[in-house]
């Protein structure tokens, strides 16, 4: 096992989000990247963040239609992971500082990367 | 706009890209310039979008790794580790010695021909073709021993899960140093024009200058980081056999393009210092272990040190043979907020110059 | 100054010969480690598939009913997955790279084996065009 960075992951809710990250802002951790992966109801957003060596997970379960706080108003530098998650899966992200108003790969389809199946309400793919 | 207006000159905007003769991989910018400044800029990329992490829901985990490495041709090799070493966490595998020495020689030589190659495009920036053609003829070498070692000249092809595919033996790699030996004489001649030459400080000082605090806010990463003052390496952390090697990370305190140029030829300098360690150093063994059957479920998470900057592999399995989540969060994509704050107040000429200070590498941003 | 650096290579690009090499006249030689293409030493192949299996870029077909074994060398990256797949050991890495010409036509790009396939009570007698012994020795 290759055992070489101090690393924890921290499951938090939404309404923590923006509280824990102005902590980490303050204590002087840099923001790494923010992932996105797709369950099959849900999708799971990881917000990474490192100081030093370390390297400390928020992670936060979002049902398909909540909304989750933009984090921009803290660390400036997250528009850019918050637009592609927003547009690969479709969660909703809100009042992100630079908005590419879906165009950061501009597919024919989008939602590309989530694997939830939406049955009753309507889809919001189709050709751009 | 025509002289005998006299209405007041507003903001025009003009497109950049994605040709564009000096942009290695296609990038669009809008920018809007009042006169010749440029006071905004709204970046555009998804031209190169493969879907990369989707596929690797369909491939088998152990092939994947050369469709990781094809993420982009410049960062290939260390593209492949990563994701042999987030593999290779979530298995539990302990990678031979030999394995990771040479895995650590496979990368500085990576480090050293990725940032020859970006020293020509940065003077081809600025229009300095001779530096631009002077530094690749010197990279030729550089690639030639690539191919040497490990088979391929740009896509080395000798990362697998498990250790690397093949060994070149201790007698092609000290035969392999010494043919650099010439390399690294002309490289100190051309630094003597990167850092002399009044020109080329004339175009290099003072522009795209990105404060400490910007830098680190806007999460950027690399000689980006390092340039402007903060002492951050992810090979600190010891991975393969940087645990046993000298380093300690370059770092100027500028913040602008002279500064990125001075972080990048100091790592190549200190590359060839850590290329003689490990050939010095290289232990005997065999080169991989079989790896065979289903990952167990599970997670990890893997930070490297690629030529551009800090890059971090994601692998998720569900213990089938086909990966549930693998995600690359390149150096270049943390490093695009920052560009775009470098990029105000520069004039139009200065443009490319400070794209390509970031060494743009769109193809690993996209993937 | 530092001008003189440039001046000096300058000077001494006029009076050396060229940098580059004049291809096709002049060919780099390759290295015996080169990853240049896939051979198939065809006797030995049982035509299992495990090879267009594992190719991640789908670049081999393999037929057992018709006996064939076929490599598209333009979709090949030359990656090596085959060979460690292979279950006999009968592909292996050649060092010569298949240049342009080569990828000219068609014909040029597809490279393939084939036996005649042995009906299934295995009589054995029937030697394959490619010189192969019969199919699942």
């Amino acid at each position: 096992m290759i055992e070489r960075e101090v690393l924890t992951v921290e499951e938090i809710e939404v309404s923590k989000l923006i509280p824990a990250v102005d902590a980490l802002r303050a204590a002087g951790w840099r923001i790494i990247q923010i992932l996105g992966v797709s369950g099959a109801d849900h999708i799971e957003l990881n917000y990474s963040f490192g100081l030093g060596m370390q390297h400390r997970i928020l992670r936060l379960m979002v049902a398909p239609e909540a909304e989750v706080p933009s984090i921009t108003s803290v660390f400036l530098g997250a528009y850019l992971y918050e637009n592609e998650i927003r547009d690969l899966f479709g969660v909703k992200i809100e009042r992100i500082a630079v908005d590419w108003l879906g165009k950061v790969y501009d597919p024919v389809e989008g939602k590309a990367f989530s694997k939830i199946t939406v049955i009753a309400t309507s889809s919001e793919g189709g050709p751009r | 706009m025509s002289s005998h207006e006299k209405a007041a000159p507003g903001p025009t905007v003009i497109p950049f890209g994605p040709q564009h003769p000096v942009l290695p991989e296609p990038l669009h910018f809008d920018l809007t310039l009042e006169d010749e400044k440029v006071v905004g800029a709204i970046p555009q990329i998804g031209y190169i979008h493969r879907g990369l992490e989707l596929l690797v829901e369909k491939r088998d985990y152990l092939d994947y790794v050369h469709i990781a490495e094809r993420i982009c041709g410049i960062c290939s090799f260390m593209h492949g580790m990563g994701y042999c070493e987030a593999v290779e966490t979530i298995l539990g595998t302990q990678v031979p010695d030999r394995a990771r020495w040479l895995r650590t020689f496979w990368s500085e030589l990576e480090r050293v021909h990725s940032h020859l190659l970006w020293l020509g495009l940065a003077a081809d920036a600025f229009g300095f073709e001779n530096l631009f053609h002077a530094s690749w003829r010197a990279r030729e070498t550089v690639i030639d021993v690539a191919e040497e070692t490990s088979g391929g000249r740009v896509i080395f092809g000798s990362a697998i899960v498990g250790g690397v595919s093949r060994d070149p033996g201790d007698e092609t790699l000290r035969r392999c140093m010494k043919a650099i030996e010439p390399v690294r004489a002309e490289i100190l001649r051309l630094a003597q024009v990167w850092i002399g030459e009044p020109t080329v400080r004339h175009r290099l000082s003072g522009v795209g200058y990105v404060s400490k605090e910007m830098a680190y806010t806007l999460g950027a990463v690399g000689p980006m980081l390092r340039a402007s003052g903060v002492d951050y390496d992810a090979r600190a952390q010891g991975y393969e056999a940087y645990g046993e090697i000298e380093f300690k990370p370059v770092v100027e305190t500028a913040g602008d393009c002279m500064a990125r140029v001075l972080v990048r030829l100091g790592e190549i300098e200190q590359s060839f210092r850590i290329l003689d360690e490990v050939v010095a150093k290289m232990p005997a063994g065999p080169v991989s272990v079989p790896i065979k059957g289903m990952p167990p479920v599970g997670e990890s998470w893997i930070r490297l040190e690629q030529p551009r900057g800090e890059v971090l592999y994601f692998v998720r399995s569900n213990g089938t043979r086909q990966l549930e989540r693998f995600r690359v969060r390149t150096p270049t994509f943390a490093n695009i907020p920052a560009m775009v704050e470098a990029i105000k107040g520069v004039s139009l000429a200065d443009v490319p110059t400070v794209i390509l200070t970031i060494d743009p590498c769109i193809s690993c941003t996209e993937r | 100054m530092a001008f003189i650096p440039m001046t000096r290579t300058a000077l001494r690009n006029l009076f050396t010969k060229p940098a580059t090499r004049r291809y096709p006249f002049v060919v780099r030689p390759t290295y015996p480690t080169s990853r240049g293409r896939i051979l198939n030493d065809f006797p030995k192949c049982i035509l299992c598939s495990m090879c267009a299996k594992h190719c991640p870029a789908d670049a081999i077909v393999v037929d057992k009913a018709e006996g064939l074994w076929r490599i598209d060398r333009f979709a090949c990256v030359i990656c090596g997955a085959c060979i460690r797949a292979c279950p006999v050991k009968c592909l292996s890495m050649g060092n010569e790279r298949p240049t342009a010409l080569d990828f000219s036509d068609a014909a040029g790009r597809v490279h393939e084996h084939r036996r005649e396939a042995a009906p299934a009570a295995g009589n054995g007698s029937g030697a394959g065009p490619a010189g192969g012994a019969s199919a699942g020795a």
